[in-house]
């Protein structure tokens, strides 16, 4: 009989139980050190440590699944030993197994060389595979796995180390920054959804690597000959077996523990789960079952509830904790710090403010641009963009809300914003939001200082500026080669004779025989091109036939040589030719116009060439500027608050409106390790409102640190450079600042008109009509001025709510990066399928509402059990009726306010001031009771009354029926007023007409102050007409 | 005839004793009438002038006052006696802080106000009155 080893590797089972998921729960029994149990048993034998010296668990692979064991998620396989792991950068980092078996056998995708196809259904997985889904991340030529430096060694030792413990206590809380980085890496996003949470679970499936090999004798010898090695869940694994055909399998299948119940029962579904049926009778032997396709068993499997996994609640799941360091592509702790006060008990302030770690922000910068996927802006190439600089920018958003000082009386108003701007209204303020940007210049690619690299700047300044005078030389000497021409020093010429004149053109291919010109000697010539007639024989051109003759002319060339100096010694040259009959035997590009166009096209090139040199040169210059001046607009950073409050008639949500103020500034600093700025200029804002993105002021050289560098000055014709110095900015690094800060208020013309009922509206069109003389007409009403929000007269005395809004519309700005550019598959602030902060954002507070002068007379507000009109159940409101919570008194003119004493009392706050009556101040009481009308007490009925009226029987009756019109309402509010005051009654001036009364005749006009108007509405109190 | 002529005495004491009684009682249920009228008036009325629209505005007490003497006139006219004739005159309204005083006069009967003859009233009532907040 072989004899055969068998080696466990990885998973080394020794669990206690993982128990308490949703239904009915996981359980493990295996309590084994198999090193010591099962190292051999007859002809088989396997040993079960590895790399461990006990039976360890060192990694497990996760899935999540839904109710019917449907895949949710991608799976993947996580261990924790770096020496298995090979090629991770480190935790949560992916390598490949590394088990010195470059042939082991798993499943993949493809079912490559040692691999088994990926499953399509499940017959020996613990999840059900989709048509063509993949499981999770071990495909290709080796399984890919994930190193994870957290998880625990699990065995049979304290409840401390068992999978129960690490996954259902610690998983979602203590390593809740992994969990959420594992969810990442699968894919899983239903976290923050009840509906789907609550029917899914966290497969967790321990991995098991084995060898099997048997020991053969070679030479002598003893060697192991291994006979294959798997990869894979405990299910997974006796699955290869026996598709691999492996004779062995059912060897040791029957008969080793380890496979018939050990591996099957290292963890366990106790209850039918995820579509898995309960291990409630623990075989002995699970052989069959493990390859069972109809029913199968939660074994070598656990299941995990996602709800008591990840301690969710109606708001959503995990912590919100802000500190936690993400992982993400930089490494480093990008997420912003969070400070936000949801109600004024805790704080009127709030603060969000990205990281100060600018070697973590500098990180970011090759992110693309204006995308700002991990928190930081960087302004993209049109705004800024050049050799020498890269700008990232953080940004602080601060805001400051009012707290719940606010006493207002109830019938009265309150502004928002507005404090000390209104007298004594009561004001909630302030509304404040401050958006800070700081932006910083950044280093290069490659480059491991934050500065601005001057050094390339002045090194490629110099190189173009040694261009420009290349250039420039260049195009000097063409124009003085032009000059040349002109401007001849030598002459040479040379005669030439016998030239083949061709008298018209031959065809080509043609042969003909004629008498050569010359010696007059018949031969054969051939028409090898239009202009080519060659000797048959000799194959030379010759002239022949008719159509070619021999010219005997003789002609001559004459060359002209020119010179000119185009700077001190240095001459440019030229050469044209001549010939008679017009230049005919002289190449058109060498006659002296052929010669002039070929230098004009040069000096064309050259002007070119330096006009490009230059503008290369001073380009340069202007990104050198462009680093040191370059300013953020900061547009995005708009926020929208709205603000609701608590009234029963005028409460509601109001958006607020702001103004907003800029400022801008840039901190120059000279060394890259300089923590003071050299020094600081202050931009002006204008234009920023209708900017966009970044402007710059490249213009300024000032108020920073400044070189000089040498700049080539080129004018005038064969003219050499001279040199000037340059200055340029040489800071090692800049950091630009941009504030914007909103100061919000109530829109324009709310609730500014109250008209004589009391009742407030935004516009005089709202105010209902009354009917004045069978006219409708709008009721009397007064232009408060400006914006306020009523309180209700009839509010009863007490606490109010009220509270502000800021996220609709985009948070702090639609486009602003907490809310635009938030990365919404991480935990990141605004991403809004993580952060619901659209309601949890809410800032309340409280106002205090005095029922001074007004008091509530409607039932419900008396018990405060006022409903309102959309509350079918309880649509009982208060009408706002009022009842004047002033004391009605008959006075003596002498004594108004008697106290028990005798002695006087104080009188109502009402009664307290004083007035101004005809240039002697007084007080209330002296002016209007013991001096009323100017006259002493009593006196004041010697005087002209104001009003005097007869009402005979007649005119009672009329009145009577008058007021029968009126439904007995003397609140008819038929009264012309200017602007709410002087009001004149209709019905008193149409009184006498109309029968309602008759006037006396010592006062036929009705009194002093009968149809008085605006202008002696108060002077005809103090007529004395000797009444 | 001396007996009849104490009868006849006695008979017409009493109707003058009865006419007394009556014209006393008339002025002083008048009186009463009138004062109390004119009391319940003043305050309905002065209530009612309260202008609501300063109140919101600035959070002062103020009346409106020709809103008083139309509604002390509505008012007034609502409880009169259709037997009389009242001179309603009215020395002061001031709106802000809120005082008036006025005075209303009856005389049993009609009377031609307007014929220019001096009139004489039987009764007469003066009333001075505040609005004043809780102190």
């Amino acid at each position: 009989m072989k004899k055969i080893k068998m080696i466990l590797l990885l998973m080394i089972i020794s669990i206690t139980g993982i128990t308490a998921v949703k239904a009915g729960g996981v359980q493990t029994d295996i309590a084994t050190d198999p090193a010591s149990t099962v190292p051999c048993s007859k002809s088989l034998c396997y040993v079960t440590i590895f790399p461990g010296t006990k039976a360890y668990i060192q990694g497990v692979r996760l899935t999540v699944v839904d109710s019917s064991g449907n895949r949710v998620t991608n799976s993947i396989d996580l261990i924790n030993n770096t020496s298995i792991v090979a090629g991770s950068n480190g935790n949560l980092t992916q390598g490949y197994l590394n088990y010195g078996e470059s042939d082991a056998t798993y499943f993949s995708a493809n079912g490559g060389s040692g691999q088994l196809k990926t499953l399509s259904k499940r017959y020996d997985r613990n999840e059900l595979l989709s048509t063509g889904a993949v499981s999770g991340n071990y495909y290709g030529n080796s399984p890919s796995v994930y190193f994870w430096a957290n998880l625990p060694d699990f065995y049979n030792g304290s409840a401390s180390t068992t999978l129960n413990t690490f996954f259902k206590n610690q998983f979602g809380s203590t390593y809740q920054s992994d969990m959420l980085t594992i969810f990442s890496l699968i894919g899983y996003k239903d976290f923050n959804n009840a509906t789907l949470r609550k029917n899914e679970y966290l497969l967790v499936e321990p991995l098991v690597f084995m060898r099997v090999y048997k020991t053969i004798t070679v030479e002598n010898k003893k060697t192991n000959l291994t006979l294959g090695a798997f990869y894979g869940t405990g299910t997974e694994i006796y699955s290869m077996l026996a598709t691999d055909g492996n004779p062995n399998v059912s060897v040791f299948a029957s008969l080793k523990s380890i496979w018939k119940s050990e591996i099957p029962l290292s963890i366990y579904d106790t209850a039918s789960v995820a579509g898995l049926n309960a291990v409630t009778t623990k075989y002995d032997n699970w052989s069959s079952y493990m390859l069972n396709n109809s029913t199968r068993y939660g074994i070598a499997s656990g299941h995990v509830w996602m709800d008591d996994l990840y301690s969710c609640s109606s708001t959503g799941c995990g912590s919100t904790t802000t500190n936690t360091v993400p992982t993400n592509p930089y490494g480093c702790n990008t997420k912003p710090t969070v400070d936000v006060t949801t109600d004024c008990t805790n704080s009127t302030t709030g603060n969000i403010s990205d990281t100060t770690d600018w070697a973590c922000i500098y990180k970011t910068d090759s992110s693309t641009a204006d995308q700002l996927d991990y928190e930081f802006y960087h302004p993209n190439n049109s705004s800024l963009s050049n050799s020498y600089c890269r700008v990232v920018c953080r940004e602080d958003i601060n805001y400051f809300l009012s707290g719940n000082g606010m006493t207002v009386d109830a019938g009265r108003r309150f502004t928002i914003g507005t404090s000390g701007d209104y007298g004594n209204d009561a004001s909630l303020a302030p509304v404040k939001f401050v958006g800070t940007s700081t932006c910083r210049t950044a280093p290069l690619s490659g480059s491991s200082t934050a500065t601005i690299d001057v050094a390339k700047f002045v090194k490629e300044y110099n190189a173009a500026n040694a261009n420009v005078v290349s250039t420039w030389d260049n195009l000097q000497y063409w124009k003085a080669a032009l000059k040349s021409v002109d401007n001849i020093t030598s002459t040479s010429s040379q005669t030439f004779g016998e030239a083949c004149v061709q008298y018209k053109e031959c065809v080509t291919g043609t042969k003909c025989s004629g008498a050569e010109t010359q010696n007059k000697k018949t031969k054969l010539y051939e028409c090898l091109a239009p202009n080519k007639m060659v000797d048959v024989t000799s194959r030379a051109a010759q002239c022949g036939c008719e159509t070619y003759e021999h010219n005997t002319t003789t002609y001559e060339i004459v060359t002209y040589y020119g010179s000119y100096n185009y700077y001190k010694d240095k001459p440019a040259t030229s050469q044209y030719q001549t010939s008679h009959e017009n230049n005919a035997h002289v190449n058109s590009s060498n006659t002296k116009s052929g010669v002039i166009s070929s230098i004009q096209s040069q000096i064309n090139s050259a002007t070119t060439a330096y006009n490009n040199a230059v503008a290369y040169r001073d380009s340069l210059l202007v990104q050198i500027k462009q680093c040191n001046n370059f300013q953020r607009v900061y547009e995005e950073f708009s926020p929208n608050v709205s603000f609701e409050y608590d009234d029963s008639k005028y409460g509601g949500t109001y958006s607020l409106v702001s103004t907003s103020t800029t400022t801008s500034k840039t901190d120059y600093y000279a060394f890259s390790n300089s923590t003071r700025p050299y020094s600081t200029v202050n931009w002006s804002t204008a234009g920023y409102s209708s900017m966009s993105g970044f402007t710059n002021d490249s213009s300024s050289a000032n108020g920073y640190t400044l070189n000089n560098v040498t700049k080539s000055v080129c004018s005038g014709d064969l003219t050499p450079c001279y040199s000037t110095a340059l200055t340029y900015p040489a800071n090692a690094y800049v950091m630009q600042t941009t504030t914007k800060t909103y100061d919000y208020s109530l829109q324009s013309s709310l609730y500014q008109y109250v008209d004589k009922t009391g009742a407030s509206y935004n516009s005089p069109y709202d105010i209902p009509t009354v009917k004045i003389n069978g006219n409708y007409v709008t009721m009397a009403y007064q232009d408060i001025g400006y914006s306020n929000l009523p309180v209700t007269y009839s509010s009863k005395e007490g606490t109010y709510d009220y509270y502000y809004k800021f996220y609709d519309n985009g948070l702090f700005g639609s486009n602003q990066k907490y809310y635009e550019h938030a990365d919404e598959s991480s935990s990141w602030i605004g991403a809004t399928t993580t952060y619901n902060y659209s309601s949890s954002w809410d800032y309340h507070c409280t106002y205090y509402v005095n029922q001074n002068i007004v008091e509530c007379t409607d039932e419900c507000c008396k018990t405060n059990t006022c409903g309102s009109p959309d509350n079918p159940s309880n649509p009982d409101t208060p009408s706002d009726n009022k009842d004047i919570n002033v004391i009605y008194r008959t006075i003596s003119l002498t004594t108004p306010f008697p106290g028990e004493d005798g002695e006087g009392r104080t009188s109502g706050s009402n009664w307290n001031g004083t007035a101004n009556i005809n240039g002697t101040v007084m007080s209330y009481i002296q002016a209007y009771i013991t001096n009323n009308r100017g006259v002493d007490t009593s006196e004041v009925y010697e005087e002209t009354p104001m009003y005097q009226f007869v009402l005979t029987p007649a005119n009672i009756r009329s009145i009577r029926k008058y007021n029968n019109t009126q439904q007995d309402d003397y609140n008819d509010y038929t009264l012309e007023c200017t602007n709410g005051e002087y009001c004149k009654s209709t019905f008193l001036s149409g009184g006498v007409a109309n029968g309602y009364f008759s006037f006396t005749v010592d006062n036929n006009n009705g009194g002093s102050c009968f149809d008085a108007n605006k202008t002696d509405w108060d002077s005809c109190r103090y007529t004395h007409l000797g009444g | 005839m001396k007996e009849s002529f104490w009868g006849a005495f006695v008979v017409f004491v009493g109707l003058v004793c009865i006419f007394l009684i009556y014209f006393f009682q008339d002025v002083t249920n008048t009186d009463e009438h009138n004062y109390t009228l004119l009391k319940e008036t003043t305050e309905a009325a002065m209530i009612d002038s309260v202008d609501l629209t300063a109140y919101r505005s600035d959070g002062t007490i103020k009346i409106d006052r020709e809103k008083f003497v139309e509604n002390f006139l509505r008012r007034f006219a609502e409880d009169a006696s259709l037997s009389k004739t009242y001179v309603i005159t009215i020395y002061d309204i001031n709106e802000c802080p809120p005082k008036v005083s006025l005075k209303v006069g009856s005389t049993a009967g009609g009377a031609d106000f307007t014929s220019g003859k001096v009139i004489s009233f039987d009764i007469e009532n003066k009333l001075d009155a505040i609005l004043e907040t809780p102190y």
